[in-house]
């Protein structure tokens, strides 16, 4: 268990104290949290990367060469 | 003309693993405050984002607007009327080793009994191949809370600071 520490910006006073249980259980709440939001964002990408993939595959079938493809994204990046 | 004077309020270098730093009865002699920070967090996640609490409000005062780049994609997030204020993001335990997260906040006229904007820059340089383990992220922010600040709690997100990690409050004075 970590510690918290509080400094009394006034007298100079430092407390270093254990977490309250309190403290503890927010702590792991925002924990699962962050770790929930990261697993979201990494779906998200992956998917957005397959579609990607996908897309390129269908526009090589009709004809077009990869030069051609990553001319026509970097022209729409710019 | 007078000189605008930028003084140390308190400085806090952690001498092992700690979940949070208070700063509190912050004086009401400056006019706008300044937050120095080289920080790491002991999980093993990357990035590993820092809440800032302003006078102990939980309420929903707090707006943010991000904007956050790395050398393969940049993103940009928001939140408003949020009950905490993601401040900055550090290096985890899945960093390069002994590298930590730098940043700094620059808060003005923080003793308004207003809307407190302010602003953070934060920064990762890890030297890894991998592109998301390096980055530079713009922070705007908004404190609605109806009372000038006094107290400031840094909590990292779903960690603890590391051991050295350092804290360094200013205030500022425009005479």
């Amino acid at each position: 268990m970590a510690d918290v520490i509080e400094v009394n910006c006034e007298t100079g006073e430092v407390v270093t104290r254990p977490q309250t249980a309190e403290e503890i259980a927010a702590q792991e709440v925002a924990a699962q949290a962050a770790q929930a939001a990261a697993d979201a964002k990494a779906a998200e990408e992956a998917a957005a990367a397959a579609q990607l993939a996908a897309t390129n595959q269908k526009l090589l079938a009709l004809g077009l060469t990869q030069t051609d493809i990553d001319t026509l994204l970097n022209a729409a990046k710019a | 003309m007078a000189n605008p004077t930028l003084t140390l309020i308190s400085s806090q270098t952690l001498g092992g693993t700690t979940a949070s730093v208070t700063f509190s009865s912050i004086p009401t002699s400056y006019n706008d405050l300044k937050l120095v920070v080289s920080a790491r967090g002991d999980t093993a996640a990357f990035p590993v984002a820092v809440k800032i609490a302003i006078n102990g409000d939980s309420a929903t005062n707090y707006s943010y607007t991000n904007l956050l780049g790395n050398s393969s994609a940049a993103s940009s997030t928001r939140a408003s009327s949020a009950i905490s204020d993601l401040i900055a993001n550090m290096d985890g335990a899945s960093a390069t080793a002994s590298t930590f997260g730098a940043w700094e906040i620059y808060i003005p006229n923080y003793n308004s009994t207003g809307s407190k904007p302010f602003f953070g820059i934060d920064v990762i340089e890890t030297n890894d191949t991998t592109a998301a383990h390096a980055e530079i992220q713009a922070n705007a922010h908004l404190y609605r809370g109806a009372s000038g600040i006094t107290s400031i709690v840094l909590t990292p997100n779903s960690s603890n600071f590391v051991q050295y990690s350092n804290f360094y409050l200013y205030g500022i004075k425009n005479s």
